[in-house]
């Protein structure tokens, strides 16, 4: 599954990061988005894209396209 | 013994870094730029116990890794692995130490004498975070100082701190098995362990240190790691520093349930689905109206009284020592008018400044950013390069200045080509004499196509940029949202004292002698001086987008308006002085019109170029000017030879033609220079590795 599917408010767990960009990839690893790891989506941008996620206590904001590289499940 | 001892302050964005760095210096800084790059290298010193410490504010970063990151990034990180600094002082923000020791575990592991120092200790506070520091000292093995940076809390005990230069007391972090082994297999070919860990990470530091004998290893190393245990080497390593962070904060670190926070409370109502995005256009607006009404009327205060003693002034004391008129014209004509246009952007830079500062201190700019980087794109740009676009219709000065704010460079240059089509106040002000004289009734619809077509313009170079010399993505948004803060006056003040003054400096730099050619050309601004003359000469060139040779006046005025776009009219007005206005002297409404799109498109006035200097390369400076004038002459030409087709069918149709081949030949030019792929020798040498 992937970080787009989500709904605001939901709950997901990070099962793998793709290779992709590799700075991009550092970058959320560097922020703690590494498999295992739990986060909530806030919120939606108001167009539809990027997303707002919480994780480890930080608001983080992402976009849905460049995001796919996180495998993820969600909990809720 | 008396050898300066170097501090890095290192710390992730927005843990109070720069508040940090005024609280240890003080008055005592240096602003400047980092060598062969446009970052920001702040500097300052400070005394302890008669040692000179002298402390480097280095940009905020997540991770010491070096990939191929935005450039300020790189800067911090190549100063940290180059170890240039004898003690590096690592922030962080109390409130949110799991994050930030992220940082804090791999200076730990590079073995640098480090001290950590926890900031925002009164936001903890308040958010029911209670921190062991001793424990937490002995669990990291560095000193720990408690600070409140903001308020001076804890900066003495810190500077005492650092005079007792803190040892290195490295404890080694558990890891997995497997990657234990390969750091041991690697060690001895790498030199050290750090180096081996650094290598399976995929550091291009490290790599660099190496042989590609060690690397091939390496590449052997990591394969086998994800063979045994599922995941890639760079994983399990953050994995262990996050263990550990989680490990070391349970032990030292106790926090209570919190409530709802402010920021998530104002979150929900400034990136609310529905009123997100007027209050981003709401805010956009109050910038505009900042920084071009209330600091346009400054600027009109600013303008009569530095004209009175720059220009009028130096005139008359020159006039009184018989000075003759070249003199006069070089000193008050060229020079004083040339200290008169940079002072006078003063109050609308100051007011800008000001106003972004507060929107990036406060925490609203990566906000705006968030609602509105979904239209962005559509335009191959991140959300933040709004700011500059908006700012463009006052003034392209500060718009191209506003572009500081992108982290990457590629976004910067982008954004910085597109902004002078943005048409600026200057430019209203001749449109709306042109329009008084040849559109009485319809004058508005003409300003606003005019600014349509100016947008369209600015669409287009962006297009054609990012699918020839600046190909690739908008640099992908990992973008945090700081919680809101109340910004201290101090602070905003001296950001906007601080980039005022590089505006003084760099740009006053080349308005002041451009003006003194033009004054010297311009000699006492009659028909008999030297531009006059040069403008007779040119005026065939501008014959095809209906300027006849006996109105040379307007190509005058053409030539005056690079200073400032508002000097047209006064130029006219000087050289029409006999005639009966404007409407005698133009092809009629279709003339008019063709020299409005021309004075639209053409050259971005000095004090744009001298920004774009300062902001980018010569290269891409000289690029707009060249581009923006071509496009010019082009689009008024187009639209000249199509509206007077019926008279001369035959030479409109080939001037037409020529120009439309001409255009689509430098597209194709622009497009085989990309695919040679010399990007290099447009970035300038040091900016391009």
């Amino acid at each position: 599954m992937q970080v787009s599917e989500l709904k605001s408010g939901q709950k997901a767990r990070v099962i793998s990061l793709k290779s992709g960009d590799k700075s991009y990839r550092e970058r959320l690893i560097a922020l703690g988005l590494i498999p295992g790891t739990l986060f909530t989506v806030s919120r939606v941008a108001p167009l539809g894209d990027p997303i707002q996620i919480l994780v480890r206590g930080i608001a983080l904001s992402l976009r849905k396209a460049e995001a796919s590289i996180l495998q993820i499940e969600c909990l809720t | 013994m008396n050898k300066n001892v170097m501090l890095a302050l290192v710390g992730n964005p927005n843990c109070g870094k720069s508040t940090l760095f005024n609280a240890l210096t003080g008055a005592r800084q240096r602003m400047g730029n980092w060598p062969g790059v446009t970052v920001e290298r702040k500097s300052g010193c400070f005394t302890q116990a008669g040692k000179v410490m002298e402390v480097v504010d280095l940009p905020g970063i997540y991770s010491n890794l070096l990939t191929e990151a935005a450039l300020d990034e790189r800067i911090a990180v190549d100063f940290i692995l180059a170890r240039e600094a004898n003690i590096i002082v690592n922030i962080v923000d109390a409130s949110q130490l799991e994050r930030h020791l992220y940082l804090t575990t791999q200076l730990l592991e590079m073995g640098v004498p480090l001290v950590l120092a926890l900031n925002m200790m009164d936001v903890a506070a308040k958010k029911n975070i209670q921190i062991d520091i001793k424990k937490l000292s002995d669990a990291l093995g560095c000193p720990v100082a408690a600070l409140t940076a903001s308020k001076g809390g804890g900066v003495s005990e810190l500077k005492q701190m650092l005079i007792t230069q803190p040892v290195v007391a490295r404890k080694p972090m558990p890891q997995h098995a497997a990657l234990q082994q390969a750091v041991q297999a690697l060690a001895q070919h790498a030199g050290s362990e750090w180096l081996a860990m650094r290598l399976l990470e995929g550091d291009a530091y490290a790599e660099r240190q190496v042989s590609s004998d060690v690397l091939m290893q390496v590449r052997e190393q990591q394969a086998l790691i994800e063979q045994t245990t599922g995941e890639e080497a760079d994983i399990l390593l953050a994995d262990a520093r996050y263990r550990f962070i989680q490990a070391t904060l349970a032990a030292c670190v106790t926090r209570k349930a919190e409530a709802a926070t402010l920021t998530s409370r104002l979150d929900n109502i400034v990136l609310n689905r529905i009123l997100g995005i007027p209050i981003f256009f709401f805010t956009m607006y109050l910038l505009f109206v900042f920084a071009i009404n209330i600091g346009g009327r400054l600027q009109d205060v600013f303008d009569i009284g530095s004209q009175m003693i720059f220009v009028e002034g130096f005139a008359r004391v020159l006039s009184q020592a018989d000075a003759p008129l070249w003199l006069s014209s070089l000193l008050a004509n060229g020079m004083g008018r040339g200290i008169s246009t940079t002072l006078t952007f003063i109050p609308v830079l100051g007011c800008l400044f000001l106003f972004l500062s507060l929107l990036e201190e406060s925490g609203y700019m990566a906000r705006a950013a968030f609602v509105i980087d979904r239209i962005m794109r559509v335009l191959g740009l991140p959300g933040k390069a709004f700011v500059p676009m908006i700012v463009g219709f006052g003034c392209n000065v500060p718009a191209v200045m506003s572009a500081r704010t992108l982290e990457s460079k590629r976004d910067r240059i982008l954004t910085i080509m597109m902004t002078p089509f943005m048409s600026c106040g200057a430019r209203l002000a001749i449109f709306a004499v042109f329009t008084a004289a040849f559109f009485p009734r319809h004058g508005q619809n003409i300003v606003f196509t005019l600014y349509l077509i100016g947008i369209l313009m600015a669409i287009l170079t962006g297009f054609l940029l990012r699918t020839s010399i600046l190909k690739g993505e908008p640099s992908p948004l990992v973008m945090e949202l700081p919680p809101y803060r109340l910004p201290s006056v101090a602070v905003l003040l001296q950001h906007t004292f601080q980039r005022l003054k590089g505006f003084v400096y760099r740009a006053g730099g080349l308005i002041i002698p451009i003006s003194m050619l033009m004054g010297l050309l311009n000699g006492a601004g009659d028909t008999q001086s030297l531009l006059a003359m040069l403008g007779q000469k040119l005026t065939p060139i501008f014959a095809p987008m209906g300027i006849q040779t006996d109105n040379w006046p307007a190509t005058v005025g053409l030539m005056t308006g690079v200073l400032a776009k508002e000097v047209v009219i006064g130029t006219l007005n000087t050289l029409y002085s006999q005639a009966a206005g404007l409407s005698q002297h133009f092809d009629g409404q279709i003339g008019a019109f063709s020299y409005l799109l021309f004075v639209l498109l053409y050259f971005p006035c000095v004090s744009t170029m001298a920004v774009m200097m300062r902001e980018l390369h010569r290269g891409w400076t000289i690029f707009s000017a060249l581009w923006m004038t071509g496009v010019a002459y082009g689009t008024a030409v187009v639209f000249y030879q199509a509206a007077t087709f019926m008279r001369h069918p035959v030479s409109s149709a080939g001037w037409i033609l020529s120009v439309t081949l001409l255009f689509f030949a430098v597209i194709a030019f622009g497009r085989w220079y990309a695919r040679e792929d010399k990007l290099v020798s447009i970035t300038p040498a040091g900016e391009s590795a």
